[in-house]
């Protein structure tokens, strides 16, 4: 960093921190481009959550209001994400190594030239919905409720391509891809920011994404290049994607074994710490579990009593279709199937709707999805509580006063 | 009445983006700022004692550096001033 980045990054720096302080004042939005009605979870990691009111305006969310989070400070060495722009560099590349009889490497302007394909997923937080585990008892982390999610279409060449096309020959051992991108931490002893994931599902689903909705992927999203492996949590999609290791274990990095992982047996709020984390009783954020959010109406819509077209998305991790969504508007005595009036593939949203008639006064309105293996949302959610507080996917309620 | 006042002071001293007053404020201002900034603290307000002594070794984890008296302090003020509500101000609810 020269000497006039330095200055630029310690203004921004001091900018950030004096609007963080104002009281109860809207906090400036600390990507620029980005809407300003977003929810500023973290300045100094520019983590913000969409407010619902926005998210269920689009199909396809816009660049503008798709969430962010990072896990290392925007400034310094990681300032070159803090934007809504492109990141336009034809000799970035994207190193293969590990078990394979022969590394390889990829560039930027090599991968555009290739067959691509486009697919559209949910891309979502680990930790969206973490706000509803407090029920139960209160996580740490980002509380976020249901903004920590976007549906967004993604172009790009299909990791099994990229290793033919570099003839890395994996050796029968692999069994993870360990993914790493250029984020790095501030402090000289902080662990990277690395992710494994199964080799044999990797190798089926991932591609090398060069665009998001259409055009190149935005600095803060990840490009010029990011690892998408639809049907993954978002924390696995690895952004600025650098090297792509095939290993037989995976990595010891502290976000694979100590964070982003639930425990794979329910357990009690005090009963297991985060630190006792072994791959035998945990497993880390891979395939997002089946879900369902209610779109309109919410808590802050004025709904007159009678007939009421209740919609939402569903969604799961793509492996099988979401096969059925019921709402239901007595406390889930009984369930009304809801028509799926849209989809975008296996790994996007799916746009339900179901005609409810309503009377006056209080009601609560629920929805539950269930896929063709038979999974679905629990009734109370945090049944799943965990001591991160991850993948909350309880039946989505929302209390309402019928005018 | 008089708790529901402090309650409320101290609840909208938090949201404001300040820690509250105590022993130990000034240390974890030191040493919890290096990578991120209190509001990512404030966010976690009314988590178990257990859960900030998750927390500060997770933080030891990505390269907090502490001794451990300094960890002492920074756990005794996060549970006593960002512990859950109950147990930080005695048994009201502020909301
Ligand atoms: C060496 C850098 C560093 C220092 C110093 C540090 N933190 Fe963190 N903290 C992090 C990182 C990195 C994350 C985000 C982890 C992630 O992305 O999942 C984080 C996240 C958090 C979170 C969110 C919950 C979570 O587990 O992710 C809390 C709460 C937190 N820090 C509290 C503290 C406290 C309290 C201190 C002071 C005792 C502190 N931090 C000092 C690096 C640091």
């Amino acid at each position: 960093m020269d000497r006039r980045d330095f200055l630029k990054a310690s203004l921004f720096y001091a900018a950030l921190f004096t609007f963080g302080r104002g009281p109860a004042r809207a906090e400036a939005v600390p990507i620029p481009g980005k809407d300003p009605r977003m929810i500023v979870h973290s300045p100094r990691f520019a983590v913000m959550e969409t407010p619902l009111e926005l998210l269920r305006k689009y199909e396809i969310t816009p660049k503008e209001i798709l969430f962010t989070r990072n896990h290392f400070p925007i400034v310094g060495p990681n300032s070159f994400m803090a934007t809504l722009s492109p990141i336009i560099d034809d000799s970035w590349s994207v190193r293969v190594t590990g078990l394979v009889e022969r590394p390889g490497k990829i560039t930027v302007g090599e991968l555009k030239k290739m067959d691509m394909v486009e697919i559209t997923c949910v891309l979502q937080c680990s930790g969206n919905g973490r706000a509803f585990y407090a029920k139960k008892a209160k996580t740490p982390g980002t509380q976020w409720k249901y903004g920590g999610m976007g549906n967004v279409r993604w172009k790009g060449v299909r990791l099994s391509d990229v290793l033919d096309y570099l003839s890395v020959k994996p050796s029968r051992f692999v069994r993870f891809i360990t993914a790493d991108g250029k984020d790095r931490p501030l402090i000289r002893r902080g662990p990277d920011f690395v992710h494994s994931v199964p080799f044999h599902d990797a190798v089926r689903r991932a591609i090398l994404a060069v665009e998001m909705n259409g055009e190149p992927i935005p600095a803060v999203h990840g490009g010029p290049v990011r690892l998408v492996i639809p049907g993954y949590y978002g924390t696995m999609n690895i952004k600025w994607l650098t090297e792509i290791c095939l290993t037989h274990v995976e990595t010891p990095s502290k976000f694979q074994q100590k964070a982003y992982r639930v425990p794979l047996f329910p357990v009690k709020p005090g009963e297991l710490s985060p630190r006792q984390f072994t791959p035998k009783n945990s497993r880390p954020n891979w395939r997002m579990r089946t879900k369902s959010v209610i779109f309109f109406p919410r808590e802050f819509d004025r709904v007159k009593s009678g007939n009421v077209k209740v919609r939402g998305v569903a969604f799961n991790d793509g492996t099988v279709p979401i096969r059925e969504v019921y709402v239901s508007a007595d406390r889930g005595n009984s369930w009304l199937r809801a028509k799926i009036v849209k989809d975008y593939g296996p790994y996007g949203w799916y746009f339900w709707e179901a005609d409810l008639r309503l009377r006056k006064g209080k009601v609560e309105l629920l929805s539950r999805a269930i896929d063709d293996w038979g999974r679905g949302q629990p009734l109370d959610g945090t049944s799943r509580w965990n001591p991160k507080g991850y993948e909350w996917n309880g039946v989505d309620r929302v209390e309402l006063e019928v005018v | 009445m008089g708790a529901a006042v402090l309650i409320l002071f101290l609840f909208s001293a938090v949201s404001a983006g300040e820690l509250p007053q105590g022993k130990g404020k000034c240390l974890v201002e030191r040493k919890c700022q290096a990578c991120h900034g209190l509001k990512n603290l404030i966010e976690s307000k009314g988590i178990s004692r257990k859960e900030w002594e998750d927390v500060v070794e997770e933080m030891k984890d990505y390269g907090l550096e502490v001794t451990e008296k300094e960890e002492k302090e920074i756990v005794d003020y996060l549970s006593k001033y960002l512990g859950p509500e109950k147990e930080r101000a005695g048994s009201s609810n502020p909301r």
